[in-house]
């Protein structure tokens, strides 16, 4: 059985603390890291049209491998998204498979 | 001479990758991937081999076109079950019959294994509930008119299949279907070869989010003269017509650009599919974003078939930067197709990862637990062969004899792209350490071979070392796995043959096995 979680940490020291209080473990973990909110757009001088705004949240996503709720002390850091947000793992609905 | 463990990638099922030798089932290696992943299919075309497929029909009749394959059980209470009009209710009509639904199935549904369920409840007034074997499974939403299934695994491996109705409600079902979900499922891909590789990679994930649709305005499209035309619906990759055609327009330099999130200390590959219309084409693959700062890449000259270019090992001058197609001022108008764009976070491209608004990721492939040593290694000749591509595997990757844990082990593991290397642990510390330059040779057949006077290593024909240290004693291992030890540092690349032998070959046949 899979799930998909997706999580916003305070920081990458937290989210890696995270992960490695999982120890060995067959999830695959995406990390997306301060995500783009408004992403940058230069023209062809390299002069900013668009300033890119990065998320001040670190960003995971987790497609869990036999795990059916959120280990303990993930959930605090979940969110929940109506869509795939920016990030998707191949084959495998988020919508369809929140934890 | 046969060896004891032969996989030569040739057949698997679900979770499963099948050994040659020994053909009872011991030789036999776990395999686990919970995304979907892409391969080059026999016919050459790529194509998306899900982590998960639904398997054959087991419910006979699960339209109800007749009242034949099910019958009625469990009378009692003022309702039961009938067939009639295409469909099963459960009201007063049915009372004689009871308040079970019931069929032999074909095949057992096995306890351990999972299986989808599913069905249309037209109107229920209450919880129906499935059991097997006289065994509860779950239960059923109530409602009309739902389309519904289940993903279940059975509590008892049995061939009776019953769907309780209750006592007084009102249920009306439709289309009840069991099918076995298949899941794990390894890949044996085509592309380099006419003989399938087992193709074991890393996790990764595609930064382009419209991999396949370079119309799309994540795509910049830039030129100092006319801006480049880009249009769909071409034969791609896959077959289907989903590639699209660019035409560069002469006298000026022609951009196809996107923008991706990066970080300048890691280290990047890009991939793409392109043909020329006519062949000859001059192309330029830059890792830059649409201010066209960044890396500059490689020129290649495309041929009049699909081929994949890649540009790997780069590491990003921005934290905005992408895959850049660009045509330097071709004296005449240049039109080429496009296909599968790829930004990994990897040192080289692994295989495609197609995208549609997100980026994606790929699970890794993992190959493990074969305990076909059984029983134990009692002696210091054993022999070990190995025939991958160096080029799709990352570093520090490898396959190891061992213990079961990471104590006691025998490992070959690929450095780098550059470096082979052997190593014995003993009572968990390093007692031999060895490293062979094979900087020249992408597809590498490794022999080890140990006696008890030492150890010999050839590859691709030619003994490259010979130990006379006589302290390769395997005895006490048992078990092989693609990986270093455990589930790190996983063997990620593609297998040709792969045989580990429980007696010592001759350096004549090791030479003979490797050339």
């Amino acid at each position: 059985m899979i799930k998909v979680g997706k999580y916003e940490f305070n920081d990458q020291a937290q989210a890696t603390s995270k992960i490695d209080a999982l120890g060995d473990n067959r999830h695959t973990f995406s990390i997306l890291g301060h995500i783009p909110i408004v992403k940058g757009e230069w023209d062809e001088e390299g002069n900013v049209i668009v300033e890119p705004v990065y998320s001040d949240k670190f960003h995971v996503d987790v497609l869990w491998q036999d795990q059916e709720t959120n280990p303990y002390g993930w959930a605090t850091y979940e969110i929940d998204l109506n869509s795939d947000g920016v990030h998707s793992f191949f084959g495998v609905s988020y919508l369809e498979n929140k934890i | 001479m046969n060896p004891t463990v032969a996989l030569i990638p040739s057949a698997y099922k679900s979770g499963l990758v099948y050994s040659i030798l020994p053909a009872s089932g011991r030789g036999d290696f776990q395999f686990n991937r919970p995304s979907s992943a892409t391969r080059v299919n026999k016919d050459g075309l790529v194509e998306e081999m899900p982590s998960d497929f639904l398997g054959s029909e087991i419910i006979q009749n699960g339209s109800f076109s007749s009242p034949s394959s099910w019958f009625f059980g469990n009378t009692g209470g003022s309702f039961g079950w009938n067939i009639t009009g295409g469909t099963a209710i459960c009201n007063a009509v049915g009372v004689a019959n009871g308040r079970n639904l019931q069929q032999t199935l074909s095949t057992s549904l096995i306890a351990g294994n999972t299986y989808r369920f599913s069905l249309d409840i037209l109107q229920s007034a209450d919880s129906m509930q499935v059991y097997l074997g006289g065994s509860l499974q779950f239960s059923l939403p109530t409602g009309t008119n739902l389309g519904y299934s289940i993903d279940f695994i059975p509590t008892i491996t049995s061939t009776a299949l019953s769907i309780f109705g209750g006592t007084s409600d009102l249920q009306e079902i439709d289309n009840v279907s069991i099918k076995p979900l298949e899941s794990d499922v390894p890949r044996l891909d085509y592309t380099n070869l006419n003989c399938p590789q087992l193709l074991l990679e890393p996790q990764s994930s595609n930064l382009v989010t419209y991999s396949q649709d370079l119309t799309d305005s994540d795509w910049y499209k830039f030129s100092n003269g006319t801006t480049p035309l880009v249009e769909n619906d071409f034969i791609s990759p896959s077959g289907e017509a989903n590639a699209q055609r660019i035409t560069f327009y002469s006298g000026a330099d022609g951009i196809v650009t996107n923008n991706a999130t990066v970080s300048t200390s890691s280290n990047y590959s890009l991939s793409i599919y392109m043909k020329g219309v006519k062949g000859g084409e001059q192309i330029r693959l830059d890792f830059k974003n649409n201010a066209s700062q960044g890396n500059i890449g490689t020129t290649f000259t495309l041929t009049n078939q699909w081929v994949r270019y890649t540009v790997e090992n780069l590491t990003p001058l921005q934290t905005s930067q992408g895959l850049q197609i660009r045509c330097t001022n071709p004296s005449e108008e240049v039109q080429i197709y496009a296909w599968g764009g790829q930004i990994e976070n990897l040192t080289y491209a692994t295989s495609y990862i197609p995208t549609e608004a997100t980026s994606v990721t790929r699970s890794r492939d993992l190959m493990y637990e074969s305990m076909v040593l059984q029983p134990e290694i009692t002696s210091d000749d054993w022999t070990l062969f190995l025939d991958y591509n160096k080029s799709d595997l990352g570093d520090n990757r490898g396959v190891s004899i061992n213990d079961g844990g990471s104590n006691n082990r025998i490992l070959i593991t690929q450095r780098n792209e550059n470096q082979l290397n052997f190593q014995l642990y003993q009572s968990g510390s390093i007692l031999s350490s060895y490293d062979y330059n094979i900087e020249v040779i992408d597809h590498l057949k490794v022999c080890f071979t140990s006696t008890n006077t030492g150890a010999s290593i050839v590859v691709n024909g030619v003994e490259i070392d010979r130990l006379d240290d006589g302290r390769y004693d395997a005895s006490g291992l048992t078990q092989i796995d693609f990986t270093v030890y455990g589930t790190t540092n996983e063997f990620a690349g593609r297998v040709n043959d792969f045989r580990y032998y429980n007696v010592a070959l001759s350096l004549n046949e090791t030479i003979k096995l490797t050339q």
